[in-house]
């Protein structure tokens, strides 16, 4: 009896040892996750853009601490059209910054978390410019409509940009509580940038004192309500010769109100060129960068732009 | 002891029809106050569950009742509606995040619930196959839709016409499945989501035609000018949303004035939910906000008192057939005469012929245990149908 | 001996009513008992087995007073000393053949089931051609098997004393023959006491003593 006691006491100290080495191994296998769930944290939340003045803002105010994503879109991004993946990627942001104003089309299309996005255009919703987009049309019992829509190249306005950007600030101070300090630093150079291209702005539009304008294309409208310029849009393209009724139309314009500048959203071809310099009109090329540049940061083309306008309003 | 049970094995086997009708009968009168209190003790608990894991609806004034029954469960009780402005609005304030509930039509008698991504994130629901809706015109189905319709990824779901006499108003959306969800054991199970914009091209307030400005028709163009067209009726309207078709789509009217059923608003915290239930009742907003734990427990409370009602009648039932199964047992007894006196003829005390009918009884209701056991321990795979159809 | 002595018996709510003032039979007699219907022949092999009790009088086997034992005295011996086949067989429906032969030894623990009867059962099955029957329930059989049946279910646990009620009512002559035959051996093999109950008067030439309840008794 003895014996068998013994044997069920030695049994359960072998099993004791067992356990407590399980146990050890339990506790660094845990250990170990750990670090990979604090590993995984530090990844950096996505911030998905619709255009690219939004992406520099971004980029700028949240620096190395977020990945910004704009996928590569060829021509303005207001009229991008997402594949699925992308939208998935859009989905899958911590944030996503709207331009708002109508600019992209593509989500009234798409299925996002509301939650994540924010409109940053929405603090001077009482400005957005309203536009007829097309050709009145009727049918069914509703009557006559149009399918009406807003100017969206809200960014071309400083002021705008200034509330765009710190529409921005505040998005992302908001996922990022952790690094409030740094994001305001960079928010308030950004400002400080956008706030000296307005007084420049507001100083080429001073000197133009309400002399007409042509844009070759309507997206200046918040150029125009911003600095109250006088702008005639045109729907000419840099790389398209107008026509001869385009021409014919554009001269008696400049005859009628004695216009002499031209602005245009990039260089004309040497045609056109040549054309308007017989008419002595001078070009402006004013860029609105929707998209990423070339070459340079959206900083780099609207100083380009300011000293373009800069220098047609000085040799005047 | 053992020879009794066997004896009595025997004369239940040998009887089986009578053997089954008993057990059958005893088991439903043992199960069914039991599966009953069982459904509504679950219910109730999965119901407060829903409830509790919702922390604000926000709707139209009126009943409270019928909105937290529509936002939780997607009965679509007729409820007035809000605007997408109360979202924007409570948007801005800062004190947490809204989500947009839009359940007005079905599909195949299954609720199509309009919302957004948020939805999904919110409630912790996953996708079992597929992934969540990307564009207008897609749906993610429940577990419950994909396997009642037999449909999955890939396939596609017909809006059902809101009334079958008003062909001319709501026009049914054929919509693409592109997800299906991990069984939630939920409301969630029985439901088409879709973005809320699928819903208001449903509504119509939103459709997809040919390009009225390319189209040369004469049948269909009543008349142009340089700034206007007009068409007729025959003008097709898109009954699905595809990628080609795609940006023919578009809404019509200030988006700010289109209708939601509700909204379901996650607070940062306590203090941001006290804050915003204070400005509600001082009226700030046009519409009304619900605890909705609280609706639904003044809701059970009413269950609670039917259930004693049918507490007091199931004991009843249950003495009844409890006496009606002594009448059988004792003119079952009677019958047996013969068999009894044979027994004791042979050598078998009284003691014993008890013993045997004993066993019977104990076999019979050994049985009818086990199979009340039975059906008590799956009742608990109907608690979503019993909220469904009974409690709601 | 089986000795009946100036037994008084009545049912209870009857009016039918017994007396017997003597009669004896001897142990490893055979014994006819014959007479009309309803002067009480049953009720004499009941009395003689314990079934019934006298409201007076003894009856007594081996001078053991059956009328005196308690409840369980009297089963057990009923049990261990008489083997009774009954008039209407009283077979067991739901039970099979073979169920219906071991029945004693599953309802009194006076008697042990073991492998050991249900070979006895199995031989006396064998005996009277009924081995092929034993899986199956009595309303699958003739009138002749049943009777067998309750013929094995008495000779089980080889009683020394076996009453039989008409054990050949409603057969052919030749079951008939082979029915007392089969019992005849049994007595004869064990040196048993046989009672019969009995209207067929062509059997009671091969009886030791034959009882004429008609003459004997006014009941």
């Amino acid at each position: 009896m003895l014996r068998i006691l013994f044997k069920i006491l030695f049994y359960n100290l072998q099993m004791a040892r067992f356990y407590y080495a399980l146990y050890i191994f339990l506790m660094i296998s845990c250990v170990g996750r750990e670090d990979k769930v604090q590993e995984a944290s530090v990844k950096r939340p996505t911030v998905a853009v619709v255009n690219y003045p939004l992406y520099y803002f971004a980029k700028t105010i949240g620096g190395d601490f977020i990945s910004v994503y704009l996928p590569a879109i060829e021509g303005d991004p207001a009229y991008w059209k997402p594949d699925t993946k992308q939208v998935i990627n859009f989905q899958n942001a911590a944030l996503i910054l709207d331009n708002g104003a109508g600019y992209a089309k593509w989500m009234e299309k798409v299925s996002l978390p509301s939650s994540k996005i924010v409109n940053t255009s929405m603090s001077f919703k009482d400005q957005w410019i309203e536009t007829d987009e097309g050709i009145t049309h009727s049918h069914g019992p509703e009557g006559e409509h149009v399918h009406q829509g807003t100017a969206f190249t809200t960014w071309l306005n400083f002021k705008f940009a200034l509330k765009q950007a710190a529409s921005v600030h505040q998005a992302l101070k908001n996922i990022l509580p952790e690094h409030t300090d740094q994001i305001n630093q960079n928010y308030n150079q950004l400002k400080n940038s956008l706030g000296d291209y307005d007084k420049r702005m507001e100083a080429i539009a001073s000197a133009l004192n309400g002399q007409l304008l042509i844009a070759s294309h309507s997206v200046y409208q918040y150029l125009e309500q911003g600095y109250g310029l006088n702008l005639l849009s045109e729907h000419w393209e840099p790389d398209n010769m107008p026509t001869k009724e385009q021409w014919e139309a554009v001269e008696k314009v400049i005859r009628d109100h004695k216009v002499n500048i031209m602005i245009w959203e990039d260089a004309p071809i040497q045609e056109i060129e040549s054309k308007l310099v017989d008419l002595e009109i001078t070009i402006v090329v004013f860029r609105p960068c929707a998209n990423r540049p070339e070459t340079g940061d959206f900083m780099n083309i609207m100083n380009e732009n300011l000293l373009h306008a800069e220098r047609v309003i000085n040799s005047f | 002891m053992r020879q009794s049970i066997y004896l009595a094995y025997k004369y239940i086997s040998f009887h089986k029809t009578r053997s089954i009708v008993l057990i059958f009968s005893l088991s439903i009168i043992i199960y069914l106050p039991n599966g009953l209190k069982k459904l509504i003790i679950k219910s109730e608990a999965q119901m407060i569950k829903r409830a509790e894991a919702t922390p604000l609806i926000i709707g139209a004034k009126g009943s409270s009742t019928d909105l937290v029954i529509n936002t939780l469960y997607f009965q679509q009780e007729k409820t007035a509606s809000i605007t997408m402005e109360a979202l924007a609005k409570l948007n801005t304030t800062g004190f947490g995040y809204a989500i947009p509930v839009l359940s007005m039509f079905s599909a195949r008698n299954f609720p199509i619930v309009g919302t957004d991504l948020d939805y999904f994130n919110f409630r912790k629901l996953e996708l079992l196959s597929g992934r969540w809706m990307s564009f207008v015109g897609e749906c993610v189905i429940g577990s419950l839709v994909a396997e009642k319709l037999d449909i999955g990824v890939g396939d596609s779901l017909v809006s059902s016409p809101e009334n079958f006499f008003d062909l001319a108003g709501v026009y049914p959306l054929k919509m693409n499945v592109v997800g299906v969800l991990e069984p939630a054991y939920s409301p969630d199970d029985q439901a088409v989501f879709v973005d809320i914009k699928t819903n208001w091209v449903i509504m119509g307030l939103g459709h997809g035609h040919e390009d009225l400005a390319q189209t040369n028709d004469p049948t269909i163009v009543l008349e142009r000018e340089s700034t206007e067209v007009k068409a007729g009726a025959k003008l097709y309207m898109y009954n699905t949303i595809s990628r080609e078709n795609m940006d023919n789509f578009h809404f019509h009217g200030d988006v700010s004035s289109y209708p939601l059923s509700s909204l379901i608003f996650v607070p940062n915290d306590h203090k941001s939910e006290t804050i915003l239930r204070g400005r509600y009742a001082s009226g700030e907003f046009e519409e009304q906000v619900i605890v909705p734990a609280d609706v639904v427990n003044n809701l059970l409370q009413r269950i609670f008192r039917i259930k004693q009602v049918f507490d007091t009648v199931f004991i009843l039932v249950g003495v009844s057939t409890l006496l009606i199964l002594g009448l059988i047992v004792a003119l079952s007894v009677r019958l047996r005469k013969n068999e009894i006196y044979t027994m004791f003829a042979i050598g078998s005390s009284r003691g014993k012929v008890v013993e045997i009918i004993a066993c019977e009884l104990l076999i019979l209701t050994g049985n009818s245990l086990f199979l009340a056991g039975i059906l008590y321990s799956i009742t608990g795979f109907f608690v979503e149908d019993f909220i469904q159809n009974i409690i709601l | 001996m089986i000795k009946l002595t100036n037994i008084n018996f009545q049912y209870p709510n009857s009016d039918f009513r017994l007396t017997v003032d003597n009669l004896n039979f001897q142990l490893g007699s055979t014994s006819a008992i014959i007479g009309p219907s309803g002067f009480g022949k049953t009720t004499l092999l009941n009395l003689i087995s314990g079934i019934c009790i006298p409201q007076s009088g003894s009856v007594e086997v081996n001078d053991k007073s059956v009328s005196n034992m308690t409840d369980t005295e009297r089963r057990n011996f009923r049990l261990l000393n008489i083997g009774f086949i009954f008039q209407d067989f009283k077979l067991l429906d739901y039970l099979k053949v073979i169920d219906n032969i071991l029945l004693p030894f599953r309802i009194n623990k006076a008697l042990k089931l073991n492998s050991k009867c249900k070979v006895r059962a199995a031989e006396l099955a064998a005996m009277l051609s009924i081995e092929d029957k034993l899986t199956k329930f009595p309303g699958e059989l003739s009138h002749g098997e049943r009777q067998r049946v309750a013929i094995c279910r008495a000779l089980l646990n080889d009683p020394p004393i076996l009453l039989a009620d008409e054990p050949t009512g409603n057969l052919d002559p030749e079951n008939k023959r082979k029915i007392m035959h089969i019992l005849f051996e049994y007595v004869q093999n064990k040196e048993s006491t046989l009672i019969t109950v009995t209207h067929d008067h062509e059997l009671l030439k091969g009886f030791d003593q034959v009882v004429d309840f008609k003459r004997l008794y006014k009941n």
